[in-house]
């Protein structure tokens, strides 16, 4: 069982958890990309559809 | 027709809009149109640490309204010297002059111009989930493609490395380096805390190769970690601190702290509102009220309560609780989006920190009342 990916855009390592699911959303620890969880096993993300909103700063 | 209906019609559309329509604050609450009362842990982006209509920035904005609005730099000014003065006060004895200006995109744009003209170097090594403004400078220093794609291309000389890895940094340094700029605490970049070891080998990193740096407190400053700023939290002395935001209790205001001596020249950069006595005098008002009730003290003591509550919030929807003081993130492992509407339905309202991050940024002044209606919502819907 892979327990680990690769981040799609920077190459970090992505660390599977016990309790992921997919659909679960992440972001990526080194760049901040947002990600999906797509398959369980094997373990695989992609980057995750942007939001339409930003209420951000 | 709405405000709303105008602001749609009339606005150029850069801004998510959330439909309320606000018309009144007091303390951590706030008003809309209808009626319907708000606890307020957006508080303008981390602008309201000492409440929405403090009576001391109000008072301080009447009477100096009432004597001068506006005094360019090039004549002095009282309330601009005493704000100085204030600012000499609160900050680290190092840290003794001043560039006043408008905001913290203003106050970043200015610290990498100080640190290319007074080292005579180009590159300014930042963070990868970093957040500094959207002016051209400001974006360059600035990870989040989305906010840097559209403008490209950027100023040149910007470099990234991992946030909290200390190693890529020294990677990325050269002897070009004019300055590494770096958060205590990414907020927009999702309430991310530097670690201690980073930070003071960054530090070292930059004594070594004579590189300055500067450190962005728009967000932490001004009490909201728990300190006055956030670096105070670690063994730093910076070259360089940005601040804005909570500086003037909801006034636009911004400036950089700088080292005893450092060589800008006179007439290499300016501001047309910087300084201007009407911002002083509410800045004035707004340390002082923070200085008498100890935000810095409240906000710690009220941060790790909200926290520790979060924490204990039974939820498979819940990946991970940060926070420095009343800066707060709740990582999700879902879109944080709907959770912020439903928040709003209750009566909390909330910020986003990218896709997952439900951020809280509540005023400093909150009650405690308050903060367990801010816990029985959100743990409500969490």
């Amino acid at each position: 069982m892979a327990v680990n990916t690769e981040c799609p855009v920077c190459g970090a390592e992505i660390a599977r958890t016990n309790d992921m699911v997919v659909g679960e959303l992440l972001e990526c620890p080194e760049c901040g990309s947002e990600l999906e969880v797509i398959s369980l096993e094997p373990f695989e993300i992609e980057e995750a559809p942007q939001e339409e909103e930003d209420w951000g700063q | 027709m709405t405000p709303q209906e105008i602001e749609l019609k009339h606005e150029v559309k850069i801004y998510g809009k959330r439909g309320i329509t606000l018309v009144r604050g007091e303390g951590a609450r706030v008003w809309d149109d209808t009626g319907k009362e708000y606890i307020d842990c957006v508080a303008g982006h981390g602008v309201v640490n000492i409440g929405h209509a403090n009576p001391a920035v109000v008072k301080a904005i009447h009477e100096q309204a009432q004597q001068l609005i506006t005094c360019p730099e090039s004549f002095s000014n009282p309330t601009r010297a005493t704000l100085l003065q204030k600012l000499n006060a609160i900050t680290p004895p190092h840290l003794s002059r001043f560039f006043l200006c408008n905001s913290g995109a203003e106050a970043v744009e200015a610290a990498i111009k100080f640190a290319r003209v007074s080292t005579g170097k180009t590159e300014i090594l930042c963070a990868m989930r970093g957040f500094h403004g959207r002016t051209m400078g400001a974006l360059s220093a600035t990870f989040n493609k989305k906010y840097r794609q559209p403008f490209e291309p950027l100023v040149p000389g910007f470099i990234h490395a991992p946030f909290n890895n200390a190693g890529k940094f020294a990677e990325k340094m050269t002897d070009n380096t004019a300055a590494v700029l770096l958060e205590i605490v990414q907020g927009e970049g999702g309430v991310n805390i530097g670690r201690r070891e980073f930070f003071e080998q960054v530090q070292q990193l930059c004594r070594d190769r004579n590189t300055l740096l500067i450190i962005d407190e728009v967000q932490t400053g001004f009490c909201r970690t728990g300190k006055m700023f956030a670096f105070e939290h670690f063994d730093l002395q910076p070259d360089m601190v940005c601040m804005a935001k909570a500086m003037a209790g909801g006034v636009p205001i911004g400036a950089v702290a700088c080292r005893a001596d450092p060589d800008i020249g006179v007439g290499k950069h300016g501001t047309t509102f910087g300084g201007n006595p009407l911002a002083a005098a509410a800045a004035i008002a707004a340390i002082d009220f923070m200085l008498e009730n100890d935000l810095a003290v409240q906000a710690a003591e009220k941060g790790a309560f909200l926290a520790e509550e979060l924490r204990n919030i039974n939820s498979p929807k819940i990946r991970e609780v940060r926070h420095l003081g009343l800066m707060v993130g709740i990582e999700l492992k879902e879109k944080v989006y709907p959770c912020l509407e439903k928040l709003a339905e209750q009566g909390v309202l909330a910020l986003p920190a990218g896709a997952t991050v439900l951020r809280l940024l509540p005023p400093l002044v909150v009650k405690h009342d308050e903060i367990i209606k801010i816990l029985k919502i959100t743990t409500e819907l969490l």
